[in-house]
């Protein structure tokens, strides 16, 4: 129980090795810690792992969390999130999904749900309010992710897996409708534990603390998120795909395995083609005013259509320019179950492994009309589709090529080419659960797509990207899309990219990490809470509990360094190998003979470390004891903690 | 003549995406889309209320959601490139075969 509104104030915990079922403690204080999400998640395994665990192992938890907002009917606040160990990478992921599933276990009474051991075959968890039912359905095996989900009445929440969970593909996804769970191979995770899927039906609703306060903030935030140019018009009109363009104007457009930021045919792909030909109607999360989903038609179906991540990697990584194939492709990963970043990437990957002759799998770039093939045999782990399942990490190990696979910390990266966006590099070397261009701070808004900072300058980007990091980080924990965290960046600095306000404060962000470094270490000092950070305001008037901007950026510093405590226990390196990026991005130069088109990655990190508080990429007991990271006793047994 | 091509929400707004004209510099470039976009647009409303009066015509196809051409706009918001370098000076002169790219801020994910 809770005293905190907006909260049901209750955690389920699963043991499908006994079929039993039972609640979590979690209390008021883990709460205000914590406020949930992401940084709980992160929280609840960082005291449950031990230094050793695997993915597949039968004690590796999967933790499904809400934020205090969901059903709270703020902007862009029904998000929810699944955290466990990757089986990509080996150490934590953290997945995003904007389906139902959410809404509808908090619905049912529960805040989030955590689930251990492993189901002798294939189950359904059913939840029903209080009331949790195991059932065998063997008949479902095989079952795309659409089909599976038909099965289930409507009222329920749903989330399944499709064939490539089943078979443990390592970056297999879990969905809920159209949504997915993409990043890390959860989907693996509940094909290894045999969950095809869980459902959630109640009646139940959270109190609130003050609605009245609390629909006057959602409706100035909805006013924001609308104004905004970004938030308000860009994402509504043209979707994420309408970053196509500006990313092959700055050169960060990833194109043919990263060796290249500019694709010559990216209007074939790009956000205008898919709005101008394709583009049926706009669609969203629940009370999302941004309503950035693209509707698509794909062979008589009205389907979800690509984002820009899927349309980049897809498309000018592969050197494809179909837009046609790449919305078919989409709709076929999503039923397979699969994540299109890591598909995609493992896919260039072993086209560059053909052309350097280091393994002959027959794929080729530009070549792509048998990918339909190739996705079924990747979602089956068939043929080539078996070695291209595990991801380019184990595929370098295996063939060779390390400098040239696209991955951090064993995670395919974004579709961003971050020599064009040196930032954006750190960011994705930094970033906890890998090559994500989320959790890595999503510098590129500064660094040319939305304001016009110098790309190519690591002046300023450490402070910002762990700003940035952290803005999302406790964003992500209280329920919110990420999104909407573009617009804490005033509306006319956007709106006006030319003018002397604007290129003043760009001028001022290079010399900002003094101003950071005291604001990381002092956060207190911005106990304060303005309009312009709507994300506090909106968090005391549903739950009663008491932010400010100040310490709703330490929240977001305690869920980066807890992260990052719990990758270490789980193997993560420090030192010289801690946070790297593979040698293409480092020591290649993007334009050839322009010394400035590579990732200053070792100067900007250095200066990452002594702002987060880092000592070779791992926090010290300091930094840890000052954020209230929750330690467990197990760390002294892992270097540097402990063991020498 | 120097190629105009237009994206993002500048695109949507403006209703075409590419043009070829004469202009010396960006600002005329501005004004010159400004002019098509004025014209474009009244031509659109025109036709569009014959249809509405032609007995004729017994469905409008409702319009792409995503596309609101209006009748002017300020460009305050145009990030331009010209032959694929960033121009910060609108009065920079342009030439003969240049091809220009006018873009909006953006974001996403």
């Amino acid at each position: 129980m809770t005293n905190y509104k907006g909260y049901m104030g209750k955690v389920l915990f699963v043991d499908l090795k006994d079929k039993t079922y039972k609640e979590f403690p979690w209390t008021d204080k883990d709460r205000e810690r914590t406020v949930g999400g992401k940084i709980m998640a992160a929280d609840i395994l960082l005291n449950h792992i031990k230094p050793g665990m695997k993915a597949f192992d039968e004690d590796n938890w999967i933790v499904i969390t809400t934020g205090p907002l969901t059903r709270c009917k703020s902007p862009s606040s029904t998000r929810f999130n699944i955290s466990t160990i990757s089986p990509l990478t080996g150490i934590l992921t953290s997945s995003n999904c904007g389906g139902p599933f959410g809404r509808r276990l908090k619905k049912a009474g529960w805040d989030a749900m955590i689930i251990t051991g492993k189901a002798d075959e294939l189950t359904w968890i059913e939840i029903d309010n209080d009331i949790v039912t195991f059932h065998d359905v063997p008949e479902m095996r095989g079952m795309l992710t659409g089909e599976a989900q038909k099965k289930f009445a409507s009222g329920n929440g749903k989330l399944v897996i499709g064939p490539a969970g089943e078979n443990k593909v390592l970056y297999a996804a879990a969905f809920s409708g159209e949504r997915a769970a993409g990043r890390g191979g959860v989907g693996a995770v509940f094909g290894d534990k045999n969950i095809k899927a869980i459902t959630a039906k109640g009646n139940q609703e959270p109190e609130i603390y003050d609605q009245e306060r609390l629909d006057f903030l959602n409706e100035q935030w909805t006013n924001q998120l609308k104004k905004h140019p970004i938030t308000g018009a860009q994402l509504s009109k043209l979707g994420t795909a309408g970053l196509v363009a500006p990313m092959q104007a700055h050169r960060i457009l990833a194109t043919k395995n990263f060796s290249e930021g500019r694709f010559e045919n990216f209007e074939k792909v790009s956000g205008e083609e898919l709005t101008e030909k394709y583009l049926i109607k706009n669609g969203g999360c629940q009370t999302c005013p941004m309503r950035c989903e693209r509707r698509v038609m794909h062979e008589g179906k009205n389907v979800k259509g690509p984002e820009l991540e899927t349309l980049g990697l897809l498309g000018p990584n592969l050197m494809n320019d179909d837009l046609a194939k790449i919305i078919k492709w989409n709709y076929e990963l999503d039923e397979l179950g699969m994540d299109t970043i890591s598909t995609a990437g493992s896919i260039a990957f072993a086209m560059e492994l053909q052309e350097k002759g280091l393994w002959d799998s027959g794929l080729q770039f530009g070549q792509t009309d048998n990918l339909t093939e190739v996705f079924e045999d990747i979602a089956h782990r068939k043929g080539i589709g078996d070695v291209l399942a595990d991801g380019t990490r184990i595929m370098s190990e295996k063939f060779g090529g390390k400098d040239f696979a696209i991955q951090t910390k064993g995670m395919e990266l974004a579709a961003y080419e971050p020599r064009g966006a040196v930032g954006q590099g750190l960011g994705y070397a930094t970033a906890n659960r890998g090559g994500c261009h989320l959790n890595a701070g999503y510098m590129v808004v500064l660094e040319g797509l939305g304001l016009n900072m110098d790309a190519y300058t690591p002046k300023g980007k450490a402070g910002l990207t762990i700003a940035f990091q952290n803005v999302m980080e406790a964003a992500s924990a209280a329920g919110f899309c990420l999104f909407t965290s573009y617009a804490v960046l005033p509306w006319f600095l956007i709106a006006k990219p030319t003018s002397i306000t604007t290129r003043l404060v760009q001028n001022v962000f290079k010399f900002s990490a003094p101003v950071l470094y005291i604001a990381s270490k002092f956060p207190e000092i911005l106990a304060v809470n303005i309009p312009l950070v709507q994300y506090p305001r909106v968090l005391n008037a549903a739950t009663g509990m008491k932010y400010n901007v100040g310490k709703f950026l330490k929240n977001g510093a305690l869920g980066y360094n807890t992260e990052r405590l719990a990758n270490i226990i789980l193997g993560q390196p420090v030192g010289p190998k801690a946070d790297t990026l593979p040698k293409r991005l480092t020591d290649e130069e993007q334009v050839s003979g322009n010394k400035k088109t590579k990732v200053p990655l070792d100067k900007m990190k250095k200066s990452y470390y002594i702002i987060r508080g880092w000592k070779d990429g791992a926090p010290t007991m300091h930094t840890l004891k000052r954020l209230g990271v929750r330690i467990p006793d197990c760390i002294k047994e892992v270097f540097p903690y402990g063991k020498g | 003549m120097v190629k105009v091509k237009i994206f993002g929400v500048l695109r949507t707004t403006i209703g075409f995406g590419y043009l070829e004209l004469d202009a010396k510099n960006v600002l005329d470039v501005f004004a010159e889309i400004s002019k098509t976009m004025e014209t474009r647009y009244y031509e659109e409303q025109k036709k569009l209320e014959e249809m509405k009066n032609d007995p004729n015509v017994k469905y409008i196809k409702p319009k792409n959601p995503a596309l609101e051409p209006q009748k002017e706009i300020t460009f305050s918001d145009a990030i331009v490139y010209v032959n694929g370098e960033r121009c910060l000076k609108k009065k920079m002169k342009i030439f003969e075969g240049d091809e220009i790219w006018l873009l909006s801020p953006a974001a996403g994910g």
